[in-house]
């Protein structure tokens, strides 16, 4: 690997969890370059010298790898290129693969020399509020807005479909584990002993947490080859399940915890029929957060340059990739990590400038061994400049204590290409928050920790603020084991809790901000992806935004793709410092799901293209889509729309000669339509009359066997909620027919009535709306087509009234007639069980061709409606009373129904309320577009008082020679013979209408008795 | 007019339904097995609280297959089986040979009301060892085989349908019982979940 070496100049020889054998080469900026299996796309850069990664923001300056994990915030590249890409990707979890692609964002033409890096000069102009307080208000702000909003932004988004799977997935478990550091291992290991379903969730390749990083031991021995063991073990027990490469990204009601798992992402494709993401909900009756801790960064001049990195990271690399994150380091922290820092790095072969330590004493013991390795230690000092510009070259420190009494300190150049900084380390309280916990604040390690739980869950190890590797196995282990006994399994004594040999640590310094030297106005960076700075903050808390949440929305603090992982709690220090107040006092701002940046993808799954929502067929959905068609969603339905002619092309003419020849068929001989869509519903039972004679405004007891009744319903406020026909097949059955909008939420109005209202009914419901296809058959000639399907039937008006209702068999199939009507025209309904019909429908066709028989859609349908000013869910709309639709005489005064007392309260029965009205065109052309509102005078200036609005409209009707349409006016039945307009202003359209009566065609409705 | 038509029906998945290994090609077989099963004869049957002793007794004296009591439990191996969905409430379900519905209305008391559902449901068979994970999919119940046992019967949602699941056998066999406008929609939903296990539709 002679060359890989020559090209990974920064890799050292051995060590680390790198596959040395597997190279694998990628390009950066469309440059080549190799790293090894086991590297992340960051150790992979820097294993090739490659420090210069982005551009910030704001200012754009230029800026490199600074973490290790989740929290990156300068690392974001754009991944992949077509359909894959994937912006705002952070480098340092992207698992690197052969032929990876990733480019640097947020600069032109290049990363080196990239033009917007003129707002760093102007930044002092650039100050928290900069866009609200210059262009707010002012004239014009759309014209800046598009070049604000160019200039800003991080990645772009991809405009072409994604070729790759995603999908969700269901997981239930006794005990829900996220993390698998040393806690979340333990915890898992010994709630899965007790035979209790364990789920353990971590976001890495494999499991280990910061165990891969460090360079420790448990029980004498790699701390790794304790978690392989554990793992191992885990791996065995059926009763867990171990998903890698996945993220806890929400804990949400219920203890559900959403997990989005990256099963393909790490390859550079995914295998056919492979998922490449998938999100999980798993819900849990004990969750254990063992989610560990992020490393707060320092705060002072230039500490975003690359080359700056924090110290935890610095080992990272050095220990897990064998990666020199730089030849000749300083490291900056005000905790004892900092020499564990140091002799990491020392081992690793990087020259070890000096340890910077603001403490003056209190040091534990591993100070003595960085002094004995020779390393310089400063202590009570501080960095304060960092010196370079595309990489680090050196820093300034200077003593903290002059500093802070405010006179100008001497300083000391240390030249140096890293400089690791460590400000202490943040449970990761972000799960814990998601359920409204609430973080309480602990100033032994300057952060917050989980407080009260509102849901099963508990914090262990890092993730509540318990650092040392003894302290978070101790925390797992029994954590796991009392878990599992409070869900009733058993665990046994643990015994076996290994033994660790960390060195006692001192306390750290709480150091929120290094201050600026005096004179100098360099930029202290508090959070390095939304390039706020301490004086931003102090800015901002000097204009009164002294809350956190205001803070955070006014300087942008905390926002972007890493939420403030790095940033919140040094935000807060400096705010808690600018008000004088502990930090303790000002608090901590909500984390909100999800925890890193999930894409749309994975919560859309396979609920995509046509499975966005289910599609309903009817019985003859085939043959329809057989027949030119043209088919139309209609709720969940799929129903036609019009059916063109053999081999005729679909267009807007094609459509509207197709609407005319089914309407004029329907009036001139007969049409069918699909009505299998309308709702039906089963009653059965001694007081099925009276159920009716409750839900209906009208009465039902004396409806005849063998008879059909028009009936409304209201809800309990009188608002009306449905209409249709019910009809009496037997002494005891009812067959209800309902819309196919409100199919379902009728069927739920009679069973909550029954169950909860009115036990007492001895009354049974069931849907059988899927049971039975319906078709509608009318028009003059359907009295003759009928008697041709029904030979055995007497069709006469005398023997087959108008409502009446008849069981016969068309052919061999079961059948049930009803001579009901929705155009006007003659007309009966057929139903017959869904299995035959399709073939029904057909025999219908075939024995009506001679009478002339065609089929008619949706428009066709709605325009004969239209015609008699017959109502849909268009009309009864969720606003409007049964007066108001004209039905107002129906509603029985000699019984209760559902919604009678709160028909009668103010306003449902003001009589100027809009009432159901025609309206055609005065110009007699004119189509008047549904939504419509109408008005007295368009021209009236505004605010123009609204009469009502448009319902339905039909944009032709070949049987009244002009378009019609229903709408509700104000005063409807004394405005007949009126005109208003019909006004859409987002169209810039407004049409002179006449009020007429709703129906318009055969108003003696002579054609319904043929 | 003679009578030509056959008194056949047309399953909702007709054309839908192609028999085949689709997915991925798995070295130890497809991991999803999915078919349909028609005609059955499925008929609701329902009472009130007083009269469901005597609705059970008339139906086992009939069936020779007890309904259970117990929410969502299903009895009988098919000839029939009989599935509790509600208080009151079960489906019977056999392979189609008779006017069932007719049958019932003859032997079980007035006061049952007897609702035949033959049409408005179809039933699709789902086995295979990825059988439990292809449902986690879709339905958010918990599969596993400790709390999903033989003889367990869940009205839920599956892939935003409304489904009946019924649990045949721990190998896993399930029957899925789908409002027949649903059908085509989780038949298609349930096969490409399947496809990454690899599927055999029969």
């Amino acid at each position: 690997m002679i060359r890989g070496k020559e090209q990974q100049p920064f890799r050292i020889s051995e060590g680390g969890e790198i596959e040395r054998t597997r190279p694998l080469s990628f390009s950066f900026d469309g440059k080549s370059y190799t790293g090894y299996e086991g590297d992340t796309l960051a150790s992979a850069l820097l294993a090739n010298g490659i420090k210069l990664v982005g551009r910030s923001f704001k200012y754009h300056r230029p800026r490199g790898i600074y973490s290790a994990g989740p929290e990156e915030p300068n690392a974001l590249v754009n991944l992949r290129s077509g359909g894959r890409q994937e912006p705002n990707t952070r480098a340092t979890q992207i698992e690197l693969f052969a032929g990876l692609e990733a480019e640097s964002q947020n600069r032109w033409p290049s990363l080196a020399l990239d033009v917007m890096g003129v707002n760093d000069l102007a930044s002092r102009f650039l100050f928290a509020g900069f866009y609200y307080k210059t262009f707010m208000g002012m004239p014009g702000w759309h014209f800046y807005e598009h070049f604000i909003r160019k200039a800003a932004g991080m990645g772009t988004a991809e405009h072409v479909s994604d070729p790759d799977l995603y999908d969700k997935m269901h997981g239930h478990a006794d005990i829900v584990v996220v993390g698998a550091g040393p806690a979340g291992l333990a915890a898992a290991l010994t709630a899965g002993r007790s035979g209790a379903r364990v789920f353990l969730i971590d976001e890495n390749d494999k499991p280990g947490g910061r165990l891969r990083s460090e360079r420790e031991t448990i029980d004498g021995k790699p701390a790794m080859d304790w978690a392989a063991s554990t793992l191992a073990e885990l791996e065995e027990m059926e009763n867990a399940t171990i998903l890698r490469r996945a993220t806890a990204f929400g804990y949400y009601d219920g203890d559900t915890i959403a997990v989005l798992e990256r099963i393909s992402d790490h390859l550079p494709v995914p295998a056919p029929f492979q998922v490449r993401q998938r999100r999980w909900l798993i819900h849990a009756k004990k969750v254990l957060l063992a989610t560990g801790s992020t490393e707060r960064p320092l705060v002072f001049d230039g500490n975003d340059r690359p080359g700056v990195m924090l110290a935890g990271a610095a080992r990272t690399y050095a220990n897990r990739f064998a990666v020199r994150p730089g030849k000749h380091a300083v490291v900056f922290a005000n905790n004892d990590d900092g020499y564990r820092t140091a002799l990491d790095l020392a081992e690793a072969g990087i020259e070890v400038r000096g340890v910077i330590d603001p403490r003056t004493g209190g040091q534990g013991p591993l100070k003595e061994d960085v002094i004995a390795q020779g390393i310089d230690v400063v202590r009570g000092a501080v960095v304060v400049r960092t010196h370079g510009y595309l990489g680090l070259a050196g820093v300034d420190i200077a003593d903290l204590g002059t500093l802070q009494s405010g006179t100008t300190p001497e300083t000391r150049f240390i030249p140096c290409d890293l400089l690791a900084t460590g400000g202490g380390w943040s449970p990761n309280v972000h799960l814990y928050s998601h359920q409204s916990g609430k973080p309480v604040y602990d100033s032994a390690i300057a952060a917050f920790v989980p407080g009260e739980s509102r849901m099963n869950d508990r914090s262990i190890g890092a993730a509540r603020g318990r650092f040392s590797l003894g302290d978070c196995l101790a925390d797992g282990y029994t954590a796991g084991q009392e878990t599992a006994e409070a869900l009733g399994f058993t665990t046994g004594a643990v015994t076996d809790i290994p033994s660790t040999d960390e060195q006692a640590t001192g306390p750290l310094k709480i150091l929120w901000q290094v201050p600026a030297l005096p004179g100098r106005k360099g930029r202290r960076f508090v959070d390095l992806q939304d390039d706020v700075t301490a004086d931003d903050i102090k800015l901002a808390q000097s204009e009164g935004y002294v809350s956190v949440e205001h803070l955070k929305r006014y300087t942008t603090l905390g926002m972007g793709t890493d939420q403030g992982k790095t940033s919140n709690i040094n935000g807060h220090g400096v705010l808690a410092e600018a008000r004088g107040l502990d930090v303790s006092e000002v608090g901590t701002t909500t984390f909100r799901p999800p925890y890193t940046p999930v894409a749309i993808g994975a919560f859309a799954g396979r609920e995509i293209g046509r499975h966005q929502n289910p599609v309903r067929r009817t019985p003859m959905h085939d043959w329809h889509l057989a027949h030119g068609a043209q088919m139309v969603e209609a709720g969940l339905w799929m129903r036609p729309q019009y059916y063109l002619g053999k081999d005729e092309p679909n267009s807007r003419e094609a459509m509207f000669k197709a609407i005319e020849r089914e309407t004029l068929a329907v009036r001139n001989s007969a049409g069918i339509s699909d009505v299998s869509t309308l709702g039906k519903i089963d009653i059965q039972g001694p007081d099925a009359a009276e159920l009716l004679n409750r839900v209906y405004i009208n009465g039902w007891k004396t409806l005849a066997v063998g008879k059909a009744r028009y009936g409304v319903m209201l809800r309990e406020d009188g608002v009306a909620l449905d209409d249709g026909t019910t009809s009496r097949i037997g002494e005891n059955h009812y067959y209800m027919t309902t819309t196919t909008a409100e199919a379902g939420p009728v069927m739920e109005h009679l069973e909550l009535h029954l169950q909860v209202h009115w036990p007492d009914l001895d009354v049974k419901v069931a849907s059988v709306s899927d049971e039975w296809a319906a078709m509608a058959i009318a028009g003059p000639n359907s009295r003759a087509i009928l008697q041709d399907l029904f030979p055995q039937v007497d069709l006469s008006n005398e023997g087959f009234p108008f409502m009446g209702v008849r069981e016969a068999k068309l052919g061999a199939f079961p059948a049930r007639i009803f001579r009901i009507s929705f155009s006007g025209e003659l007309a009966y309904e057929i139903a017959v069980p869904a299995g035959y019909g399709e073939a029904a429908w057909e025999r219908c066709l075939a024995v009506g061709e001679a009478h002339g028989l065609v089929p008619y859609g949706l428009e066709a349908l709605n325009i004969l409606r239209i015609e008699k000013g017959h109502v849909t869910v268009a009309e009864i709309d969720g606003r409007v009373s049964a007066a108001d639709l004209g039905f107002g005489k129906m509603m029985s005064s000699k019984k209760r129904f559902i919604g009678d007392a709160l028909v009668t309260r103010d306003g449902m029965d003001d009589p100027s309320r809009p009432t159901l009205v025609g309206l055609t065109p005065v110009d007699g052309k004119t189509r008047i577009r549904a939504g419509s509102i109408l008005v007295e005078d368009p021209k009236t200036p505004p605010p123009v008082p609204k009469l009502g609005h448009v319902s339905s409209t039909a944009p032709v009707s070949p049987n009244v020679g002009h378009p019609i349409s229903l709408g509700l006016l104000k005063d409807g039945p004394n405005r007949i013979g009126d005109t208003v307009w019909a006004v859409f202003p987002l169209k810039g359209e407004a049409v002179h209408v006449k009020v007429t009566s709703p129906n318009v065609y055969d108003v003696e409705g002579a054609r319904l008795h043929g | 007019m003679a009578d030509t038509v056959i008194l056949a029906r047309r399953s909702a998945l007709a054309g839908v339904l192609q028999p085949g290994d689709h997915g991925a090609n798995r070295f130890d077989g497809p991991g999803i097995h999915l078919t349909e099963r028609t005609p059955f004869s499925v008929v609701q049957v329902e009472a009130r609280a007083e009269a469901i002793p005597s609705l059970i007794g008339a139906l086992e004296s009939d069936t020779s297959t007890a309904p259970s009591l117990t929410p969502n439990q299903s009895a009988g191996i098919g000839q029939p089986r009989i599935l509790g969905t509600g208080t009151g409430k079960w489906l019977v379900v056999e392979p189609e040979t008779r006017d069932l519905a007719g049958h019932l209305r003859s032997v079980l008391p007035d006061s049952v009301a007897v609702t035949d559902l033959s049409h408005a449901r179809t039933i699709l068979r789902l086995s295979g060892r990825d059988a439990r994970t292809l449902l986690a999919k879709g339905c958010s119940i918990d599969m596993h085989p400790s709390e999903f046992l033989i003889d367990t019967s869940r009205m839920t949602g599956l892939f935003h349908a409304a489904a009946l699941i019924d649990c045949r056998s721990a190998e896993p066999v399930f029957d899925i019982y789908v409002h027949r406008s649903y059908a085509v929609h989780l038949f298609e939903s349930l096969l490409d979940g399947a496809l990454e296990h690899g599927c055999r539709v029969s």
